[in-house]
C-alpha cells in the first residue's frame, strides 16, 4: 500500500514512483528554478496573480465522467504555478475538462495537505507533457474527507 | 386551421422540403409556395386537398424544392414526419435519392428544433433515435457515397452542417471497415452533435459574412469545449462520441484546438469527424464565396494530409468520393 500519512506526501514516495513527464528542452535545466510571481499577459491583467510553484507532487484521478474511466493509481506530477483559486501542473497524459484530481504536495510547499481540483483546461506542451489548469474545489484534508469518505491511497 | 391572413409574413412560415410532404403526410396543413424571394408565401394547396407524388414531380420539374407551412403547424409536421419516417425510408417505390433527401431533411429539422430549445437530453435522444434510421439506410450497397453527397443540401447553417457531418461520418466509417451497427450509430450521433457547442457562439459571429477578427475566432474556438461540457456527465454518451465533440478541431501533427495534442492522443472517431467536417464546410455555400469544385476541394484537403488530417482516413474518403 502506498502510504500518504496524514494526507501529506512522504518525500521518499516521490522518489519511489516512476515519473513519465518529459520536460521540453527549453525547461529541462530551469524548470525547478523558477520562483516568484508570474508576469500576467495583457488579457490576463484583471485576474488573480499567479506564483510559480515548481515542485513534484502526487496526483490521483477520480472517475467522475461516465465516458472516461480512470484507474485509481498515483502519478507523479510537477506543479507549475498557483493562484488564489487554482493550480497548474504538468502531467504526462492529457486530462479532460471537469475531471477531478486529488493532489498531494510535499509538506514544505503549502499549508494544505491535499487539494481536490477540477480540470479546467489542458494544453499540449510536448511529448509526454501536458499543462493542466485546474480550479480548487477543496483545499484541506478535513473538508476533503467530507466529499470523499475514503481518501487513503492504495 | 385558419384562413390565410393578409398579414402573414415570411416569419410566420417554416420552409419544408417537398420530399418530406409525400402523400397524405400533412393532411391537416395548408401548404404555401413562394413565387419570388420578394413575395410572401401564397397558398398553394389547402389542407383538404390531397398532395401527391404527381404534385411532387411537377414541382421538381419547375425547380421548386421547398414549400412552406405555418409556424403554428410545425410541431405537428415534425411529429408526423418522425412517425412515418421508417416507413418512408423503407418504401422501395421511392427513389433512394428522395429517401436520402427526406432523411437529411428530418435530421436537419430535428437538430434545429432541439438545438434551439437548448434541451440537451432531447437533442441526444432525437439524435440517437435518428441514428438508427441513418445507419439502416446508409448500410445499403446499392448507392454510392457520391449520390448521397449530391442530394444533401449544402447551405451555411449549423444544423445542415451537423446533419451532413453525421450522415457523412457513417459513409466514411463504413469505407474504413467499421461494420458494427452499434458503433456506426454512435459515430452518427457523435457527428450530429459535434458542433453542439456552437449554440453558445453568438449568431452575429456564426453568420458574419466577412473574415472573423481574432477575438471572434477565439470565441468560435471555444465551441469544442462548450459542446464537450454539455455532454461529459451523461451516461448515454461514450468516450468516442465525446471525443468527436471535443477533438474534431485537433490536428494530427499537433497545433489544433483546444489542446493541440498529436495524432496518438486524438481519438480515431474524432479523426474521422475532422475529415468529413472540413469536407462538408468546404462544400457549403458561404455568403462570401461559392462552394469549391470537387477537384479544388480535394486539392485543398490534400495539403492537410498528415498535418491536419490522418493520411489514411483522408485517402479513404477521397477514394470513396472519386
Ligand atoms: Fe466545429
Ligand atoms: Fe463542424
Amino acid at each position: 500500500m502506498l502510504d500518504v500519512s496524514d494526507g501529506v506526501v512522504r518525500p521518499e514516495l516521490l522518489q519511489e514512483l516512476d515519473c513519465q513527464i518529459q520536460l521540453p528542452t527549453k525547461w529541462e535545466r530551469v524548470y525547478f528554478e523558477e520562483k516568484g510571481l508570474q508576469r500576467a499577459s495583457f488579457d490576463e491583467r484583471r485576474r488573480f496573480l499567479r506564483a510559480n510553484l515548481r515542485t513534484k507532487g502526487l496526483m490521483r484521478l477520480r472517475s467522475v465522467l461516465p465516458g472516461i474511466s480512470r484507474a485509481p493509481r498515483l502519478y507523479v506530477i510537477y506543479t507549475y504555478n498557483i493562484a488564489r483559486a487554482g493550480i497548474a501542473f504538468l502531467h504526462s497524459q492529457q486530462l479532460f475538462p471537469e475531471e477531478i484530481c486529488e493532489l498531494w504536495l510535499p509538506k514544505s510547499q503549502l499549508p494544505q495537505k491535499v487539494m481536490i481540483v477540477e480540470v479546467v483546461q489542458c494544453t499540449y506542451v510536448g511529448e509526454n507533457c501536458y499543462l493542466i489548469g485546474a480550479q480548487l474545489i477543496v483545499n484541506d484534508i478535513t473538508s476533503a474527507e467530507t466529499r470523499n469518505p475514503n481518501p487513503s491511497l492504495h | 386551421m385558419r384562413a390565410v391572413a393578409a398579414s402573414d409574413r415570411l416569419d410566420d412560415f417554416h420552409s419544408v422540403s417537398i420530399n418530406t410532404l409525400l402523400p397524405s403526410r400533412c393532411s391537416d396543413m395548408d401548404l404555401f409556395i413562394q413565387r419570388s424571394t420578394k413575395e410572401r408565401p401564397r397558398l398553394y394547396r389547402s389542407h383538404d386537398i390531397e398532395f401527391d407524388m404527381d404534385d411532387v414531380r411537377r414541382l421538381i420539374a419547375k425547380g421548386v424544392r421547398t414549400l412552406y407551412i405555418r409556424k403554428s403547424d410545425h410541431q405537428e409536421y415534425q411529429d408526423q414526419l418522425r412517425r412515418i419516417l421508417p416507413a418512408l425510408l423503407g418504401n422501395e417505390e421511392l427513389p433512394l435519392s428522395e429517401r436520402y433527401s427526406c432523411l437529411a431533411e428530418v435530421v436537419r429539422d430535428t437538430l434545429a428544433t432541439s438545438f434551439k430549445q437548448n434541451d440537451i437530453s432531447q437533442a441526444v435522444a432525437s439524435c440517437t433515435d435518428l441514428a438508427k434510421d441513418c445507419v439502416r439506410l446508409l448500410q445499403r450497397e446499392d448507392y454510392t457515397a457520391k449520390e448521397l453527397v449530391n442530394v444533401l443540401q449544402h447551405d451555411f447553417c449549423t444544423f445542415t452542417h451537423s446533419a451532413n457531418v453525421g450522415l457523412l461520418s457513417v459513409l466514411l466509417s463504413r469505407a474504413l471497415g467499421i461494420s458494427d451497427e452499434e458503433e456506426l450509430r454512435q459515430i452518427t450521433v457523435g457527428g450530429l452533435l459535434h458542433d453542439l457547442g456552437k449554440q453558445e457562439v453568438p449568431d452575429y459571429i456564426l453568420t458574419k459574412p466577412s473574415k472573423l477578427t481574432e477575438q471572434e475566432f477565439d470565441i468560435v474556438k471555444r465551441h469544442a469545449v462548450w459542446g464537450y461540457r454539455k455532454l461529459c456527465h451523461r451516461n448515454d454518451i461514450s468516450r468516442g462520441q465525446l471525443m468527436m465533440v471535443y477533438q474534431h478541431h485537433e490536428r494530427v501533427a499537433g497545433g489544433g484546438y483546444p489542446v493541440g495534442c498529436p495524432k496518438g492522443d486524438i481519438h480515431y472517431w474524432a479523426r474521422i469527424c475532422t475529415v468529413v467536417d472540413v469536407f462538408e464546410a468546404l462544400s457549403a455555400n458561404r455568403p462570401y464565396r461559392r462552394p469549391l469544385q470537387r477537384s479544388q476541394l480535394f486539392e485543398t484537403m490534400s495539403r492537410g494530409e498528415n498535418k491536419l488530417f490522418d493520411g489514411e482516413i483522408l485517402r479513404c474518403w477521397m477514394s470513396v468520393m472519386a
